[in-house]
């Protein structure tokens, strides 16, 4: 395929999948914005309440700290919910995207059974796994470097610094090279050390395309979101918008008012939570379709439709 | 029964790549609005940031004051307005221009439908954007004093567009209503909409007006924008031609860059304040009239146009 075949096709699977998608990614991420944005309103109104109060903050009792420390570990479940959960929406959005090219309509009932037999729990092994890999990879040249800086060393500070530079590059390639291995579980079913080595073989002799076009969805798709966002941050974040005009007035004028801070923070929450989640949502029902669809592409190259018994649409 | 798309392409020069391999025109419309988007305001950032830095070398300075603020920011006015202008023509213009060409017709003002246009039409059109100014204005003030935004920060906001001589005014004119009237109707009108109507008709107006208004930036002027945007399309769809469109934008930037014009006591030309609601009573439903009366008067053309230009 061509960059606008395969524009052509994402833009056509978006249009297919995209009531199903939205409901995966509802059901699944709504809740959990819900638990995020309930838990940093309640935390932060009782933030501001203490700041308020004449007590102030080094005067805080057990049972303010406990109540404080229960909405930091709901905002904290929320926001594991909303990880797990983003997990979980793209590789139903993977199983509904690979389905449809390969001509079979999923509806979301049966996508999201699918992804909860197994599948899940092999993705987020695969995420912890390729996160630790690319973290170790840029963390030691950077210990390095502040070992350098601590020994006062420039040598080992300099080679810290060259080894960082190197690094970031080596991630960025296994990072594009390791990009297939969520189709690879998702639609094939492959094990997590057999998913990387599906997608490195996927990717081998295709990677400056690969990573030329992921690039480039990457900033369109982080385009469209924004533009959405940025009228919903006004509605969701008004009263904070509107406190935060406030303090700069009064900046202005050479007038101190606590309560206008006060109210900034109590108003900041709840929009917080559901624009996440909103944010999320937007992202994840299209992010997934992009790999779906350069998966297929890479497939199609390596001549893996050529064989009749395949069953698989040629995309 | 014949394939719409596949009669356009008779009629219409439809000689593009993408159009020869039968790619959908809602695909190339989105994949023009996010590309073209992703390079205009990357590279604007880009060059805006460079001129900040030129003038920071040169001895730019800031302040912590809205005051000292502002003085800062009026040394980066020039440059900016310079970045504004090259962007628009290099990042917007040119590709818009590009892909319809490769992609569309080799007849790009054709499809663009940068034709002759009624003289009537263009004036209506003039006329309709004046009338729902103030209407827009209400509506946009309405959400700054709701935010009780700081004058001075709106002042700092509106620098841009404000002039203090002749030709700074005559330069701004090209920068702020010329260029957005040529780059940004070729653009949203002439490639998007256009694009988009081949498959959705008038419903591309409702969508491109409001993506119109999202591509600003401004969620203040969220509502406003969405509105002329609408507006501006539908004079496009209605008259089969850019240059009424073209004329209603020139005719909004214009008013606003007039509005903030200063004489030399630091006055403004047109002391506009706020806009009393009286006012937005008496021009809205005037406007409303003057839509009619465009409506009726593009009827017959907008009837007889070919069945390739309905989406079959």
């Amino acid at each position: 395929m061509t960059l606008g075949d395969i524009f052509d096709r994402l833009f056509k699977l978006i249009g297919k999948t995209w009531l199903r998608n939205l409901t995966i990614a509802a059901i699944i991420l709504g809740p959990a914005a819900l638990i995020m944005g309930a838990s940093a309103d309640m935390g932060f109104s009782q933030l501001a309440d203490l700041l308020e109060s004449e007590q102030g903050l080094e005067d805080v009792t057990t049972a303010e700290l406990s109540t404080f420390l229960g909405f930091a570990l709901w905002f904290a479940i929320g926001l594991t919910l909303m990880v797990i959960g983003s997990v979980i929406v793209t590789v139903a959005v993977t199983i509904v995207g690979c389905a449809e090219i390969s001509g079979e309509s999923l509806s979301w009932q049966e996508a999201l059974s699918r992804t909860f037999h197994v599948r899940v729990v092999k993705v987020i092994g695969q995420y912890i796994l390729e996160g630790a890999m690319l973290t170790a990879i840029v963390v030691i040249p950077y210990a390095l470097l502040i070992i350098g800086i601590a020994a006062d060393s420039v040598a080992l500070g300099f080679l810290g610094g060259l080894l960082i530079v190197a690094a970031i590059l080596f991630a960025v390639y296994l990072g594009i090279s390791f990009a297939f291995t969520i189709p690879a579980i998702s639609w094939e079913d492959a094990d997590v050390i057999e998913s990387f080595r599906r997608s490195w073989r996927l990717v081998k002799g295709n990677w400056w395309r690969t990573f030329g076009i992921l690039i480039l969805m990457g900033m369109m798709v982080s385009f469209a979101v924004s533009i959405i966002m940025t009228p919903l941050y006004l509605i969701f974040l008004w009263d904070f918008f509107r406190a935060y005009f406030d303090i700069l007035s009064s900046i202005e004028e050479g007038v101190n008012n606590p309560a206008v801070f006060v109210t900034m923070i109590k108003s900041l929450g709840f929009g917080i939570g559901i624009l996440s989640g909103i944010s999320s949502i937007i992202q994840l029902i299209v992010t997934p379709l992009y790999s779906v669809v350069m998966y297929f592409d890479l497939r199609a190259r390596r001549g893996e439709f050529s064989q009749p018994s395949s069953g698989v649409t040629v995309p | 029964m014949a394939d719409p798309l596949f009669e356009q392409h008779q009629s219409e020069n439809l000689d593009g790549s993408w159009e020869r391999n039968g790619r959908s025109p809602n695909t190339s419309a989105l994949l023009g609005l996010l590309g073209i988007g992703v390079l205009y305001f990357n590279g604007q950032s880009f060059l805006a940031l460079a001129a900040v830095g030129l003038v920071r070398l040169s001895g730019g300075d800031t302040g912590s004051s809205f005051d000292s603020l502002l003085t800062s920011f009026q040394s980066y006015v020039g440059p900016l307005r310079i970045v504004v202008f090259i962007s628009q023509f290099a990042l917007m213009l040119a590709p818009t221009l590009i892909l319809i060409k490769r992609w569309h017709s080799s007849h790009v003002r054709a499809y663009v439908r940068l034709t002759r246009g009624s003289l009537t039409d263009v004036l209506l059109a003039v006329l309709v954007t004046v009338s729902f100014l103030p209407a827009g204005n209400y509506v946009a003030e309405e959400f700054i004093r709701q935010l009780r935004i700081p004058e001075k920060l709106m002042q700092m906001n509106a620098e841009i567009f404000t002039s203090r001589s002749p030709a700074e005014f005559l330069w701004l004119v090209v920068v702020v209503c010329v260029t957005p009237a040529l780059c940004e109707e070729l653009f949203f009108r002439g490639y998007i909409q256009r694009t988009f109507e081949r498959t959705m008709d008038w419903r591309s107006v409702i969508l491109v007006g409001a993506i119109f208004g999202l591509f600003h930036f401004n969620p203040l002027g969220l509502l406003t924008l969405a509105v002329l945007g609408m507006l501006l399309g539908y004079f496009f769809y209605r008259s089969q031609s850019i240059l009424p469109s073209m004329a209603a934008h020139f005719t909004n930037n214009f008013i606003a860059v007039a509005a903030l014009y200063l004489t030399s006591d630091g006055t403004p030309l047109f002391s506009a304040g706020t806009i009393p609601l009286w006012l937005v009573a008496v021009t809205l439903p005037v406007g409303i009239g003057l839509l009619y009366l465009y409506h009726s008067h593009t009827a017959f053309r907008f009837a007889t146009r070919s069945p390739h230009e309905t989406g079959g």
